[in-house]
């Protein structure tokens, strides 16, 4: 079905950069479409409790949060579409955005598609995801209850993971190729200071290995060469991020890693189409700073907009 | 010694407190009021995640937040910021008091603009107000004045008729100036009175507030209006003057940052209304705080030679193989 609507703005993507440019442009009345994809949420939705997000001293659910987001865009009149954008055209005006129920038309356009986990890249990682081999523990955490796991990584996301998996698994062994941690001080004391955690520094995994399920991984020494092999029953990585613009290749400016750089506050090199959140930042990555950034992408958005039509 | 001192007591401080605490910096925040920009707003529907807040309430949930990581607040007006010399880190001066930090994050947002009439300074808190939402409910069946400008005079007029005997609104003309809709809803208020072609000389009282001296415009008489508050509605300026040897500020006396919040001076980091960015919302405040607050920390470990955003703890540290 064709949508035949020509949107004052569109917004891909629906993190906390993506809702909130939703929140501010629905209220001054632009009434965006948010293409939110086909999993809404952002990597918020893989995430437990939220602890650093100003205005909630008790935490909250990163899920619940999203959630709240999703339903304040929605009570001031954006529109929803769960689906994945494929293709975007930002040659002409108005911009084309097509998604799997067909073809979205709009005046302006704000990229707000987030990052994703990055994974090893070796072979048997893609025979054992979903077999032991996971990114998300979050969602998969529950299925180790009593069982040894590794974490792969260095950083918050690294600690926070293995923080959680403690709560199911027998032991959580953190794996870390380089010599200290890159996580916060308060987030690597945390995971240290829990006696199911222990860690392996100056470590790469080389291998998972197993039959139908990983059973264990080749760990080796990054100073020494040495290789061992270590029975384990699931594997977590959490070695960073890509930000997602593959969509966006030859129709707008990327930096050799993929991000997408503003030229000014939000705006980018093509007139009308602006960017918030981690799709443009690999330094800070905080849900409240993508969501800051989305709401100048919104205020932005007013403002060419005003500008274009008197 | 505290690691970072942060300058100001609303979202944006309060929020840089947050993130840096949870670094492990040993954290001040000196706030010569708590609440800041969000004091002046009555329901915040538009901040993410929350349905509907009080402005103060969210500043105050922020600040309980941090809290929780051991931030020490200090309620006192900052006088001065100096940088020591040769990498000494900083001197904040308030109150007559020093307090010495590595690094600083300069985020007072917003101060209301005096009428700059005599007897002001005196009276401030003691019947001269700058916040109608913050102060009408003390002025309960009393007789208050409103100085204000445009919608912002019109909208303490309008709140503060709720509460107040009688409200007058002064005006240099025989008219109001405000959005249509604001001044009929105004006018039609009975307790509310337009006293025209006004000026006022001088605020007067012996320990409160107790009248105003005015001179007709037309006329040039004198005239006296007995009042137990003033409310001074006449918009926001930045009260950067004390830090204005330190960092560059633009025209309108806003501090010049970068993308990372830093400040012409290193180690000096700036968030939220004080900035030179376009937009001001208590989410983007917020979100410069967080990126100011973690530049900060970056900052610090630098100087200390690390490599920045790594723990400062290493239970195996072998040296590492060059060339492999």
């Amino acid at each position: 079905m064709q949508d035949s609507q020509i949107y004052k703005v569109a917004i891909i993507g629906s993190g906390p950069a993506g809702l909130t440019a939703g929140i501010y442009s629905a209220r001054a009345g632009l009434k965006p479409l948010i293409l939110a994809g086909l999993t809404f949420g952002g990597q918020l939705m893989l995430t437990t409790e939220v602890e650093n997000f100003p205005g909630f001293p008790q935490g909250i659910m990163g899920p619940e949060l999203m959630q709240n987001m999703l339903a304040q865009a929605e009570r001031f009149g954006a529109k929803i579409v769960y689906e994945d954008v494929s293709e975007v055209d930002f040659k002409n005006k108005p911009f084309k955005l097509k998604a799997s129920s067909g073809e979205f038309q709009a005046e302006s356009v704000i990229i707000t598609t987030g990052a994703s986990t990055m994974w090893l890249g070796i072979p048997s990682e893609e025979q054992f995801r979903g077999k032991g081999v996971s990114s998300c523990a979050t969602c998969d955490g529950f299925f180790f209850k009593n069982k040894d796991i590794i974490v792969i990584g260095g950083g918050d996301s690294a600690m926070e993971e293995a923080n959680y998996l403690t709560k199911f698994a027998k032991s959580v062994t953190i794996v870390h190729r380089r010599d200290s941690f890159r996580a916060s001080k308060i987030m690597a004391d945390r995971a240290l200071a829990n006696p199911k955690i222990s860690v392996i520094f100056n470590t790469e995994v080389t291998e998972f290995t197993g039959a139908e399920k990983l059973t264990g991984v080749v760990l080796k020494n990054v100073n020494t060469g040495e290789t061992t092999n270590m029975p384990i029953d699931g594997a977590f990585v959490a070695i960073g991020h890509k930000p997602n613009t593959d969509i966006f290749k030859g129709q707008i400016d990327l930096d050799p890693k993929g991000y997408i750089i503003p030229t000014d506050t939000t705006k980018t090199n093509i007139s009308g189409v602006f960017v918030a959140g981690d799709v443009r930042d690999y330094r800070y990555r905080q849900a409240i700073t993508a969501a800051g950034m989305g709401c100048m992408a919104a205020m932005d958005v007013e403002k060419h907009l005003g500008m274009d039509h008197g | 010694m505290f690691d970072l001192i942060i300058v100001g007591g609303g979202v944006s401080a309060f929020t840089a407190s947050l993130y840096s605490a949870r670094r492990g910096l040993k954290v001040l925040v000196i706030a010569k009021d708590i609440g800041g920009q969000a004091n002046y707003t009555d329901i915040i529907e538009n901040y993410p995640g929350i349905h509907e807040i009080g402005g103060f309430e969210l500043v105050s949930s922020i600040r309980e937040q941090a809290e929780k990581w051991n931030i020490q607040v200090l309620e006192a007006e900052v006088s001065r910021v100096k940088s020591v010399e040769g990498n000494g880190g900083f001197v904040v001066t308030a109150y007559g008091k020093q307090y010495k930090c590595k690094a600083v994050i300069l985020a007072f947002g917003k101060t209301p603009r005096d009428l700059m009439v005599s007897g002001e300074q005196e009276f401030k808190g003691k019947g001269v107000s700058y916040c109608a939402t913050c102060d009408a409910p003390l002025f309960k069946n009393k007789v208050v004045t409103v100085a204000g400008y445009g919608d912002l005079g019109l909208d303490a007029a309008l709140l503060l008729s709720k509460y107040a005997k009688k409200v007058y609104t002064l005006s240099k003309t025989d008219k109001l100036i405000g959005h249509p809709g604001l001044l009929k809803a105004v006018m039609s208020k009975k307790n509310v009175e337009l006293v025209p072609f006004i000026q006022i000389n001088q605020i007067r009282g012996t320990t409160v507030l107790e009248e105003l001296e005015l001179t007709d415009l037309r006329s040039q008489n004198r005239k006296i209006l007995k009042t137990d508050g003033l409310f001074v509605e006449l918009g926001y300026v930045v009260n950067s003057g004390f830090v204005k040897d330190l960092v560059e500020v633009d025209e309108q006396d806003q501090i010049v940052v970068g993308p990372d919040q830093s400040t012409s001076v290193p180690g000096v980091f700036a968030s939220g209304d004080v900035t030179n960015r376009v937009y001001k919302q208590a989410v983007i405040s917020a979100g410069e705080a967080a990126t100011a607050a973690l530049a900060a920390y970056d900052w610090i470990v630098s100087q200390q030679g690390s490599r920045g955003l790594t723990s400062d703890w290493t239970q195996i540290k072998k040296p590492r193989i060059k060339g492999k």
